[in-house]
């Protein structure tokens, strides 16, 4: 009987003592795999593409007024991602680009949405330098944004100012990239505004093409809390 | 489908003494006006003393000095105008392509009847990573290759750049200049690895495209990363960086690294096709395979035509 009693619990010890290095040995494994999905793969909070449908977010701009995209819903909508210190994005928007796209663009859809954007920790923490930069430059926009924390730029992947993404008035992202084709950082306009090209196209009930560009202009610099 | 390619330049990545010894191009005119810079400016390479071409320079209102380095002949016969920029410290330039923000610097050549600016030729860049982004830059100092092209047989006349550029730190300034070279008189020397920067052609590196996977493979010779700088560990390392490539999608901006196997490089890259997006023009999977880790170490240039139908815009 005690001789039962101890394979008994010798046995049990055993089992116990198998699962868990069973367990462990497959959190370790789970750990490398994880491990290794950081390695080859993007961590990065999700970052809506061409293609995906836009979800909703919270908006606050230059005067503290907290709107949502959805407010937009219905409408075809135009983000571009400013910066008052970018001497490009100074350039396009000095040199009457911005207003001239705005301008066109709203002959193509009158109900065409424009939001300005800025993500740029450096200049977003004073939002009347924004506004003061679009007010100065002629820019009249649906709403102009302050995005400090970056989460709107991060959610959109912006990377330099300007940029442009439209977004078609079933919500999904139709192009993403580059204000237009200029050969010289804007300082001349390019042949090819992307914008309108794409709202030329949408409305002619058209794919768009091209969908995605590569932008060029100063670099986004997040704030750092953001950075993880 | 299986693609190969082979190297757009020729002469093999031959750093050191031997190029070290490479003598600048002497030039009709000697004549020297450097404009004042900036106060805090700080050279960190002067252009080399025996250059009698550092004929007009120099932006006041930005970080950088940009100065004529003289001629130099390519590979492929081109003659190239040199201009040599220093930055000031802190600050950096673009590759000629940035990576996720900025942008390369821009040339153009005074009307000059008869002769035309080829493809400018971007050393190796630095890899710059933050947070938020990976960049492909220079700081310090660079040269960077203007190639012209004009009637057979002809040396280059005097001749003027008019260049701007984008120059960061935490925020970014555009700076331009005119650098005037002076016409190329006799021998005009060979550019050199070290002026090259890349192209370092008979690396051995070949790249292929799979269709079925949508993958490029690159590999590239372990073996000949003997002539990098870089020692030991670090000199069996390589990775590939982009250039801008219309057309392609990327994962991410780069670098991709490679794996070492059996004494050769490793690459697989996964790419995604978007003819829409290749602005009417071919799709050309291209950029640069860096072997070691240095700047100073050997590149060579990937080109693969993928060949693909692509709309017009």
């Amino acid at each position: 009987m005690k001789h039962s009693r101890l394979t008994a619990l010798l046995t049990g010890s055993a089992l116990l003592f198998g699962a868990a290095t069973f367990a462990m040995a497959d959190d370790t494994k789970k750990d490398k795999k994880h491990d290794k999905a950081a390695d080859t793969t993007d961590t990065k909070e999700k970052r809506v593409k061409v293609g995906e449908q836009v979800p909703n977010f919270s908006m606050t701009d230059v005067n503290g007024k907290t709107m949502q995209f959805s407010d937009f819903s219905g409408k075809t909508v135009v983000m571009e991602w400013v910066n008052p210190g970018c001497p490009v994005c100074v350039g396009v928007t000095k040199g009457g680009l911005v207003t001239k796209m705005i301008a066109d663009a709203k002959a193509i859809d009158p109900n065409v949405v424009f939001v300005m954007v800025n993500s740029t920790a450096a200049t977003a923490n004073d939002p009347k330098a924004t506004a003061t930069y679009l007010a100065e430059h002629k820019v009249v926009a649906n709403a102009e944004v302050i995005d400090g924390s970056g989460v709107i730029g991060k959610m959109f992947d912006a990377k330099t100012t300007p940029a442009v993404y439209v977004i078609d008035s079933k919500g999904t992202l139709v192009y993403s990239g580059a204000f237009d084709d200029s050969s010289d950082r804007g300082s001349t306009p390019g042949k090819t505004n992307y914008v309108i090209n794409a709202l030329t196209q949408l409305k002619a009930g058209e794919k768009v093409s091209p969908d995605k560009t590569k932008s060029y202009g100063c670099g986004v610099k997040y704030a750092k809390s953001q950075n993880g | 489908m299986m693609i190969r390619f082979r190297f757009l330049f020729l002469t093999a990545c031959m750093l050191g003494a031997a190029v070290q010894a490479f003598s600048i191009f002497q030039t009709a005119d000697a004549s020297i006006q450097v404009a004042p810079t900036k106060s805090n400016f700080k050279a960190t390479g002067a252009a080399k003393s025996d250059s009698p071409a550092q004929l007009v320079t120099a932006n006041s209102k930005t970080r950088v000095k940009a100065t004529s380095a003289g001629w130099v002949k390519l590979a492929g016969g081109e003659t190239a105008a040199v201009v040599r920029f220093e930055i000031e410290n802190g600050w950096h330039m673009y590759w000629e392509n940035p990576g996720d923000s900025g942008a390369p610097p821009l040339a153009q050549l005074s009307a000059m009847q008869g002769w035309t600016l080829l493809e400018p030729i971007f050393p190796r860049p630095s890899i710059l990573k933050t947070a938020d982004d990976t960049e492909f830059i220079y700081n310090n100092s660079w040269e960077w290759l203007l190639p012209i092209e004009g009637p057979a047989g002809a040396s280059p006349p005097a001749c003027s750049f008019d260049l701007s550029w984008m120059v960061c730190k935490e925020n970014c300034e555009i700076g331009r200049a005119r650098v005037e070279f002076a016409a190329a008189v006799g021998d005009i020397p060979p550019a050199g690895a070290v002026r090259l920067g890349r192209s370092i052609a008979t690396m051995g590196a070949t790249a292929t495209f799979n269709s079925k996977d949508q993958a490029i493979t690159i590999f590239g010779d372990a073996g000949k990363t003997a002539n990098t700088n870089s020692k030991n560990s670090s000199a069996n390392t390589a990775q590939f960086i982009p250039a801008i490539i219309p057309g392609v999608s990327l994962k991410f901006t780069g670098p991709f690294q490679a794996k070492l196997r059996d004494e050769k490089f490793t690459l697989n890259i996964p790419i995604e096709i978007q003819p829409q997006n290749a602005l009417g023009k071919p799709i050309v999977f291209k950029g640069l395979f860096l072997y070691g880790q240095l700047d100073s170490d050997c590149c060579e240039n990937i080109r693969l035509p993928l060949n693909m139908q692509v709309s017009q815009p």
